[in-house]
């Protein structure tokens, strides 16, 4: 098993795909910059976007602009083993086929998490030469972004990059299933889209209605939404200063947790068992 | 003891069995030449061996170790196959490749090493060429060079020929003769190009609609396929008796009339002494078969 991760990793750093995928950061990093840049000169300001912390929490969110990239990247990643065959010679050199699952969905995690990590680290870097990390001191701006504090920014970073798992997982599984690039994104996008857009849909049914009938509904569906993690936060106003700050409860942190945790050992298991029974071409 | 010993192995694909109860034997120290035409299941067969897909009833033992046990990934590790076509990474060069493979079979081969099995291959100069530069021919001899990194016990090839130019055959060819005496390895090859199996199997088997119809060693397959003139006659005793007149020797009867003279002799002489001797001839003809036209043959009776 050891062997063959480290084998993967040994493609990794000589694959096309994942260089590709770390240019496309550097570019997305760079155009988010000039875009908050140019929005903050407009707005004189007033939106705060171009902030270490907010380019940091924004780049880890995986259903915008490099959230989106990397599953597909990962997705042309995997495929590769069957397209050139060389999942073959993996199992001719007498692998498991369920050893070499394991080892595909560990390669494309660390694809993921290096990628991720890579573009959160940068997007923060250029967050704070050109904005500073937290320069409102904690209040957001009239029309801008509620504040946040360190807590809370240390729980969207850990739920952040934990959603990489179950997208990983979801990718692979995918991608071991049909085994072609064609088939694969298509599915991949739409699912993570989708699963964003019902993760975001109590906040914005929220602002239209105050059915609370609708919006306890909405809420649990939130729950099982596998990207539930991206959207568990909370706004609270503070009633001293009135300065509104997103926060995200003990609850809610692990709840995240579960469920991307959930979603991850169900497409993993899926994928392994299915991959195991499967002949390869 | 088999290297490789089929039970009633048996894949179905849209409920057609494209092997069907096949029981193969492959000696050890063997080349096995795999022979039949597209779609014969020849191919499916090597996948089932190198467990690219799962039987779907019988079964097989490869080193003495049952298909089903746990072990047999242990004991995989000793074979090596190209199956379809050569496997390779081509964004990786050569050594690249190499490596690769070696870290998933977890060996370590020294650079040394590695350049000797290229120049084995004739691949020596190009060992930092990218892969997607390589001519097919140079796939294939990369993949042959891949196939003997573990330096296996087994080799499972499938029309390593293609590809390959005249030259590239005949290295190919001294290299598996040579691998399977100097290193004892066992060899199981399907190739087209019965002339070229021809020079190097011991032992053939025969597959036509995933039916394996015989199996048969090169020396059985000489005698059959041995260039003979066949004469039916009314009466053998006498026959064997004028054709000893002029000193034929080397020959074979058999009960319904027939006789196979294998010494080199004039159709126009044999007919004469037998005429002589008042013999008469119900048929006259020669035989010269090569592999192709025995297999050829042998899927005709099937048919």
């Amino acid at each position: 098993m050891l062997s063959l991760f480290k084998a993967f990793l040994f493609r990794l750093v000589r694959d096309l795909t994942f260089r590709v995928t770390l240019i496309i950061g550097v570019g997305l990093a760079l155009l988010m910059t000039a875009i908050y840049f140019i929005l903050g000169k407009v707005t004189d300001n007033s939106l705060g976007m171009l902030t270490g912390e907010n380019m940091l929490v924004q780049s880890l969110s995986p259903a915008q602009n490099f959230g989106i990239a990397i599953p597909v990247n990962l997705i042309s990643f995997t495929v590769i083993e069957f397209s050139h065959g060389t999942i073959r010679n993996k199992i001719i050199a007498g692998n498991s086929k369920g050893k070499i699952y394991a080892s595909l969905f560990l390669s494309g995690l660390v694809f993921s998490i290096l990628l991720i990590v890579s573009y959160a680290l940068l997007c923060f870097v250029l967050g704070t030469i050109f904005g500073g990390f937290h320069p409102n001191n904690g209040q957001g701006g009239t029309l801008g972004l509620a504040a946040f504090d360190s807590h809370y920014l240390v729980r969207m970073l850990i739920t952040g990059l934990i959603s990489y798992v179950s997208i990983t997982s979801f990718a692979v599984f995918f991608a071991t299933l049909f085994r072609q690039i064609g088939g694969t994104i298509p599915v991949v996008i739409i699912g993570i889209i989708g699963c964003y857009f019902v993760a975001m849909l109590p906040s914005l049914i929220n602002s239209l209605s105050n059915n609370e009938g609708l919006n306890t509904f909405l809420n649990v569906v939130r729950i099982v939404d596998p990207l539930y993690a991206i959207s568990a936060q909370e706004m609270v106003v503070d009633t001293d200063t009135g300065v509104s700050y997103l926060v995200m409860s003990d609850q809610t942190f692990i709840a995240a947790i579960i469920n991307n945790l959930v979603y991850a050992t169900i497409f993993f298991l899926g994928g392994f068992f299915i991959f195991r029974k499967r002949d390869v071409k | 003891m088999y290297l490789i010993e089929t039970k009633d192995l048996t894949k179905r694909y849209s409920h057609v069995n494209v092997v069907d109860h096949v029981n193969m034997h492959i000696e050890e120290n063997s080349i096995y030449g795999f022979v039949g035409e597209n779609g014969s299941g020849k191919t499916t067969i090597m996948r089932l061996l190198t467990g690219l897909a799962e039987p779907t009833s019988g079964g097989f033992t490869m080193f003495g170790v049952d298909n089903k046990s746990p072990h047999i990934y242990k004991y995989r590790k000793q074979l090596s196959a190209i199956v379809e076509t050569t496997s390779l990474e081509p964004t990786m060069t050569a050594i690249e490749n190499m490596r690769y493979l070696e870290l998933y079979l977890g060996i370590k081969l020294t650079n040394e090493e590695r350049k000797n099995l290229l120049t084995k291959v004739n691949l020596g100069s190009v060992g930092n060429k990218k892969v997607k530069n390589f001519s097919l021919g140079m796939k294939q001899r990369l993949g042959i060079a891949l196939a003997l990194i573990n330096k296996p016990k087994l080799m499972l090839l499938d029309e390593p020929m293609n590809g390959l130019d005249p030259e590239g055959i005949a290295e190919l060819r001294d290299l598996l003769i040579d691998l399977c005496q100097r290193e004892n390895m066992t060899i199981l090859i399907s190739s087209h190009i019965l002339s070229e199996l021809e020079k190097i199997a011991s032992h053939y088997g025969f597959i036509h609609k995933g039916h394996l119809i015989e199996e048969i060693t090169a020396e059985e397959l000489q005698n059959k396929c041995r260039k003979s003139l066949n004469v039916k006659v009314d009466n053998v005793g006498n026959a064997t008796n004028a054709l000893r007149e002029i000193n034929i020797t080397d020959l074979k009867t058999s009960p319904n009339g027939e006789i196979k003279i294998y010494d080199d002799v004039r159709i126009v002489d044999v007919i004469k002494v037998l005429d002589k001797n008042k013999v008469e001839i119900l048929a006259i003809n020669s035989n010269d078969e090569s592999v192709e036209d025995y297999y050829l043959n042998l899927i005709k009776e099937v048919r």
